[in-house]
């Protein structure tokens, strides 16, 4: 019960706990069928089937030949549509409400934050932070090469996405535990690493932060700086020096509002252009 | 306009379960293997243009899988059952329609060597006699077929000048060969089977023959599946497939029977 007490943003908790059982029960459901002894009433669909990062990864193959990349099915493409039409709205919110991978590492970062206090997730000099911040379209720009070069999943071998919903079945590629197990481990220290520097889907859904519907905007007529924004945001975000936040790292999960850290009313807000 | 996190949470709800549905109404949403692969064969560059439209539900055969029956592959590729069964020599014992890929190592000896029948075999001869698309998943392993799939592809498909060299190179002859009965297998094989026999647990595996052995009446096992029993080797769980029948439900009301019976 602490849980709901506790964060005011409890709805977005519930959010991620239902998309990580959802997702991860999709995933066991698809071996156990294999087996005869799949649940009736759950999918038992592929989790390529189920990510939306595979639309994308799609695209070029879809553009140019006019058919998806190996394992991705017609439903990761409506799925990569309706994440699009969201990050349009809000910016990618659906790093911070929907992305199992981020909810585990958000998780694992509650360890991180008992052991290390204020020190979490400031580990890293903010002058090479910066520019590692980056590394993600560099990643984001190698997976589409090489899955239009190669016509195949060229990410799924790095994926912790698949290594962490498949992991027992021994079918992920050593590569792909390394990085799960380097995420969930930089995660003690860095608040959402995977999010942060190597996601090329975050990087993407970010682009959208620049220009989406929605952003988080902060009055500064009513702002007492007191920083408690800056501070509980998870990607490092200086919220408290900017009145909108137009950021490529922000992920929308509303914490740094008047809704959750902010103390006064109204001041930090997620709001169109003339809402706040 | 300023949104709170209710109301950001209903509308990220409403967005996702709402487009899916809206795309399962318009036959959108599509999650089975409607993608197409434009690979050419053997060499596996990119190219060939056409082999299907984005969400057209064309199978491919890198789609196989080890728990597909020969008779989901005629299906899927229109390929004449019988053909399946010339090709792969499948045992007289065997029900082709519900035998697995998978348990090709059931029914063939060992051929030594590198010498092997496997699913990698059975994509590659539905590619040639389909004429769709394929690359070798691992390019360093030889895939071999058998010396009557050869010959039903030599006088069937049509074949390039690399293809046929590939195939002559890669034969396995079966003359003098003596094949497994699958009756053996599962009388002396697979640890699996026989610990569901002991447990007497109705699951994926269980064959109609194992309720049988267990004692369970023909007539009440009729009764459940509300028609005749097929062949006593076909899996209770295939059946229930092939007859739009939920397995769950049978399996449950087969269990309360087998319960019965200890």
């Amino acid at each position: 019960m602490k849980l709901f007490t506790k964060n005011k943003m409890w709805l977005r908790t519930v959010f991620q706990i239902f998309f990580f059982t959802l997702i991860a029960l999709i995933a066991v459901n698809h071996v156990l069928d294999d087996t005869g002894i799949g649940i009736p009433w759950l999918s038992n669909i592929s989790l390529h089937a189920v990510c939306p990062f595979g639309g994308v990864v799609s695209l070029y193959q879809l553009a140019t030949v006019g058919t998806f990349t190996q394992k991705i099915h017609q439903s990761s493409f409506i799925l990569m549509i309706l994440v699009f039409v969201l990050s349009f709205l809000f910016g990618s919110v659906f790093c911070s409400w929907v992305c199992p991978l981020g909810s585990v590492q958000e998780w694992v970062g509650k360890i991180g934050k008992r052991i290390f206090k204020k020190r979490y997730n400031h580990f890293i000099p903010r002058g090479i932070d910066k520019y590692m911040r980056y590394l993600r379209y560099i990643m984001l720009l190698w997976v589409l090469y090489a899955t239009a070069t190669t016509a195949r999943l060229a990410f799924s071998a790095i994926d912790p996405y698949y290594a962490l919903f498949n992991f027992w079945i021994g079918e992920v590629a050593v590569t792909g535990l390394v990085v799960l197990g380097v995420t969930l481990l930089a995660s003690l220290l860095v608040e959402r690493p995977w999010c942060k520097y190597a996601c090329p889907y975050g990087a993407l859904l970010g682009i959208t932060n620049l220009f989406s519907v929605f952003s988080i905007r902060r009055r500064e007529t009513t702002c007492k700086s007191c920083n408690l924004c800056a501070r509980e945001c998870p990607m490092n975000i200086p919220v408290d020096t900017v009145t909108v936040v137009r950021d490529h790292q922000c992920i929308g999960c509303l914490e740094c509002t008047s809704e959750a850290i902010c103390p006064v009313e109204k001041t930090v807000v997620f709001a169109t252009k003339g809402g706040r | 306009m300023e949104i709170r996190s209710k109301t950001l949470g209903i509308i990220v709800a409403v967005v996702i379960f709402g487009g899916i549905m809206g795309a399962a109404v318009l036959g959108l949403w599509n999650t089975k293997s409607g993608r197409t692969l434009a690979v050419n064969q053997l060499d596996g560059s990119v190219g060939g243009a056409g082999w299907g439209n984005a969400g057209t539900a064309i199978s491919l055969p890198a789609d196989i899988r080890g728990n597909h029956r020969f008779g989901d592959i005629s299906e899927m590729f229109d390929i004449p059952l019988d053909v399946l069964v010339r090709a792969f020599a499948l045992p007289a014992d065997v029900d082709p329609a519900t035998f697995r890929t998978q348990d090709f190592e059931s029914i063939y000896p060992d051929f030594g060597g590198e010498l092997e029948i496997g699913n990698g075999s059975l994509k590659w001869f539905v590619a040639l006699y389909t004429g769709l698309p394929y690359e070798f998943e691992d390019e360093e392993e030889a895939t071999y077929l058998l010396r009557p799939a050869v010959d039903i592809l030599m006088s069937h498909a049509d074949l390039t000048a690399e293809q046929i060299a590939y195939l002559n190179a890669h034969i396995i002859e079966i003359e003098n060969i003596e094949f497994n009965s699958l009756q053996n297998e599962l009388q002396t094989g697979d640890e699996e089977i026989v610990r569901q026999q002991d447990e007497m647990v109705v699951a994926g595996l269980t064959t109609f023959a194992d309720l049988l052995d267990w004692g369970v009446p023909a007539e009440k096992i009729e009764a459940i599946i509300g028609g005749e029993i097929p062949n006593r080797l076909t899996l209770v769980k295939d059946y229930c497939t092939e007859k739009g029948l939920s397995f769950g439900h049978i399996k449950a009301e087969l269990q309360v029977e087998v319960d019965e019976l200890e």
